[in-house]
């Protein structure tokens, strides 16, 4: 087992974390006006070259794999110390681009090289107000007529909605009951019938909205069917990318909020001398460290073993992210109560890195829904109910 | 731990206080303070009217003469209700040093203050002295028929509403660090006091407060000069046991909440509440809260027998 770095993909990861610092900055007022200027962001990430990092050349990607993939956005969540700047490296080789990648010819002519060059950007559309955790109930449809689909539904937590105007939206093709009659489709935001709304105010991961669609008789050309009915698990291959990506948020958000307590506890001082020096503290910062390294193993195993280099297998990512949302928030709790009264105020980065955590807890798939997948992959004669 | 009839009652009252008048977002904002995120002074008024400001003050100095068990019935009814009154926490905390140090002139007119609905604030903390108490560095000059204060203080709880300030100063360097404290009594609207609220993430009741050339008489003292350590330390007991009894209902607010949402939520064509792990996690909640309950009305009769727990 090699667990070093090639010298490119140290030279990948000195690039993100230098570019991951740039913002740093500015993560705080993003928080606080729940405005971030997405499109600045974009370009300042496209400007060093790390669009489609994971996506194959033809299609103007970097033809990287999952590994370059984790380190770039690992690197981005740590140093900017916010969850944005990762986003167009997602946006233009995460999921959403890996579900074109398994698609048509006829969608990935039309949309995958905008997408991976950063000119158009795709939310995901999958969650419903009444199908979460519970995917394969999701109730908006998609009915063939002639050479085009007729789509009606409710998608809420898009991710983007007020900035991104491609939406892969899954679907129920034709009333097909359970998992084999989900697809996606491309949707654009200015189709008729189309409806974004705000969505709610979030207490982390704020800059941009993560709205909801409202489609009433939205007639989208079949040409825009990314994958159709009866494909779901090679769909979900795409959304194991979701998964790594989450790994990357809380491998580099624990380690954000480490380097936090690590510089505050060696400042601040009490009963004269610094904190760091009391036992407590210096074997809080160990545990911490422990769990981190234990979440890189996993999260970097994930990544190696991908299929093709470019699909993390489902039940490394789930473990891997199981592991990461469970011990992530316990970290950036105990960092922010490091920092003592202060950790609470709005003058210091732990708190938002906390909240930002305790919002991605059930992103990529809740915790429950992830310990269902890997007692399924235990056991694999044996069928748990989900309920 | 038993509660008696009247403290059911009791308990009842608030909690039927809570359930109407501050039930819903829409009722609460309705009565908040202009700038206040968790402070409500018509709210505050009708607890003041039905007597329960000073639930534990004596009535002798114009309280109800209740117990620590009603005291701490009171907080953790009110902050399971969500009332926006806040300004009670660090309150309390003063009545309890009045109560127990102050003159019988200081308890006359600050515990009757208190029970008829004025804010008070402690100054502990500097930013150089958090856990540290005994770090406290604010200085307490005598000087003819009074005493200069000078200093900044931090996380006080609503010392910019507060019509006095309990603060904790250093009347003289001795050789024992935890020597030469001294509490003061300094009105809110003292020349040389000045206060600038804190934001965090429960809102902005907390603040810096600064002390320049600020003047209070000798009779301002609270408890003996020099034995300010030994008395707060003495009287953070009482504030423990507030934050204990805000810690069970805030916990028992947001179990509540929890278990109305997983009886309405459904996945998979059925209510979440009916999964396992969800169950298992409400039970031990459950377990956690009823020990941590027990454990706090246990402290409030045990503080009732005695300074001691």
């Amino acid at each position: 087992v090699d667990f070093s770095l090639t010298p490119e993909q140290q030279d990948l990861q000195a690039c993100a974390e230098k570019l991951g610092r740039s913002f740093a900055d500015e993560a705080r007022a993003w928080d606080a006006s729940d405005e971030a200027p997405y499109r600045e962001i974009f370009d300042r990430v496209g400007a060093e070259g790390l669009f489609g990092i994971a996506m194959p050349t033809e299609y103007g990607g970097q033809g990287g794999g999952a590994l370059e993939y984790l380190i770039v956005v690992e690197a981005l969540f740590r140093y900017a110390q916010s969850w944005l700047p990762p986003e167009p490296v997602f946006c233009t080789s995460g999921p959403g681009p890996s579900m074109f990648l398994l698609g048509d010819h006829a969608v990935k002519d039309k949309y995958l090289h905008d997408i991976v060059a950063g000119r158009r950007a795709c939310n995901i559309a999958l969650t419903e107000p009444d199908a979460g955790s519970a995917l394969t109930h999701l109730t908006t449809t998609a009915v063939r007529d002639g050479d085009a689909f007729i789509i009606n539904g409710h998608k809420s937590f898009l991710t983007g909605s007020n900035v991104n105007d491609l939406n892969a939206t899954f679907v129920r093709f034709d009333d097909v009951p359970g998992a084999k009659g989900i697809g996606a489709v491309v949707v654009e935001a200015s189709m008729p019938g189309v409806e974004v709304r705000r969505g709610p105010v979030f207490i982390g991961d704020r800059g941009v909205h993560h709205g909801e669609m409202v489609l009433t008789d939205v007639r989208v050309p079949a040409e825009n069917v990314i994958v159709g009915p009866g494909q779901f698990a090679r769909l979900m291959t795409a959304f194991n990318l979701e998964r790594l990506h989450n790994c990357g948020f809380w491998l580099g958000f624990s380690q954000a909020a480490y380097d936090e307590a690590a510089a505050y506890t060696q400042r601040r001082e009490a009963f004269g001398k610094q904190i760091i020096e009391f036992q407590a503290v210096y074997h809080s910062l160990a545990d911490m460290w422990v769990q981190i390294e234990a979440l890189r193993l996993l999260a970097y195993r994930a990544a190696a073993s991908a299929i093709e280099g470019r699909f993390p297998k489902l039940a490394e990512v789930t473990q891997a992210k199981l592991f990461g949302a469970t011990v992530g928030p316990l970290i950036t709790l105990k960092a922010m109560e490091l920092h003592g009264g202060y950790g609470a105020t709005t003058d210091f980065a732990i708190q938002r890195i906390h909240r930002d955590c305790v919002t991605n807890v059930v992103a990529g798939g809740a915790p429950a829904v992830l310990r269902n997948g890997v007692a399924a992959g235990l056991f694999p004669n044996r069928r748990f109910p989900q309920a | 731990m038993s509660l008696t009839t009247e403290q059911r009652d009791f308990q009842d009252a608030v909690r039927d206080f809570c359930a109407r008048e501050t039930a819903t977002r829409e009722q609460r904002e309705a009565v908040l303070d202009p700038d206040e995120e968790d402070q409500s002074s018509i709210v505050y008024k009708r607890l003041a009217e039905l007597g329960w400001l000073g639930v534990a003050i004596p009535e002798e100095y114009g309280g109800s003469g209740g117990t620590y068990v009603e005291q701490t019935i009171l907080f953790e009814e009110l902050w399971r209700g969500m009332a926006p009154v806040k300004a009670l926490g660090p309150t309390t905390t003063v009545a309890g040093c009045y109560k127990r140090f102050g003159s019988e002139a200081q308890k006359h007119e600050a515990l009757t203050a208190i029970a008829n609905g004025e804010i008070m604030s402690i100054s502990i903390s500097e930013p150089g002295a958090g856990s540290d108490v005994a770090a406290i560095a604010c200085t307490a000059k005598a000087v003819t028929g009074g005493w200069i204060l000078n200093g900044q203080k931090t996380w006080c709880s609503y010392a910019h509403r507060a019509g006095r300030i309990l603060l904790v100063a250093r009347s003289s360097r001795e050789e024992k660090r935890h020597a030469g404290l001294t509490i003061f009594e300094v009105p809110g609207d003292a020349e040389g006091v000045e206060t600038r609220r804190i934001s965090t993430l429960g809102g902005r009741e907390v603040n810096d407060v600064f002390f320049t050339d600020c003047f209070v008489p000798a009779e301002n003292v609270v408890g003996e000069v020099g034995r300010g350590f030994p008395q707060i330390m003495a009287r953070l007991d009482g504030e423990r046991l507030v934050g204990a009894a805000v810690g069970i209902g805030l916990a028992q607010r947001a179990f509540d909440d929890t278990i109305a949402y997983i009886k309405e939520r459904k996945q998979f064509g059925t209510t979440i509440g009916t999964f396992q792990p969800l169950r298992h996690r409400i039970a031990d909640l459950a377990t956690d809260l009823e020990c941590a309950r027990l454990l706090t009305y246990e402290v409030a009769e045990r503080l009732e027998r005695g300074p001691d727990p």
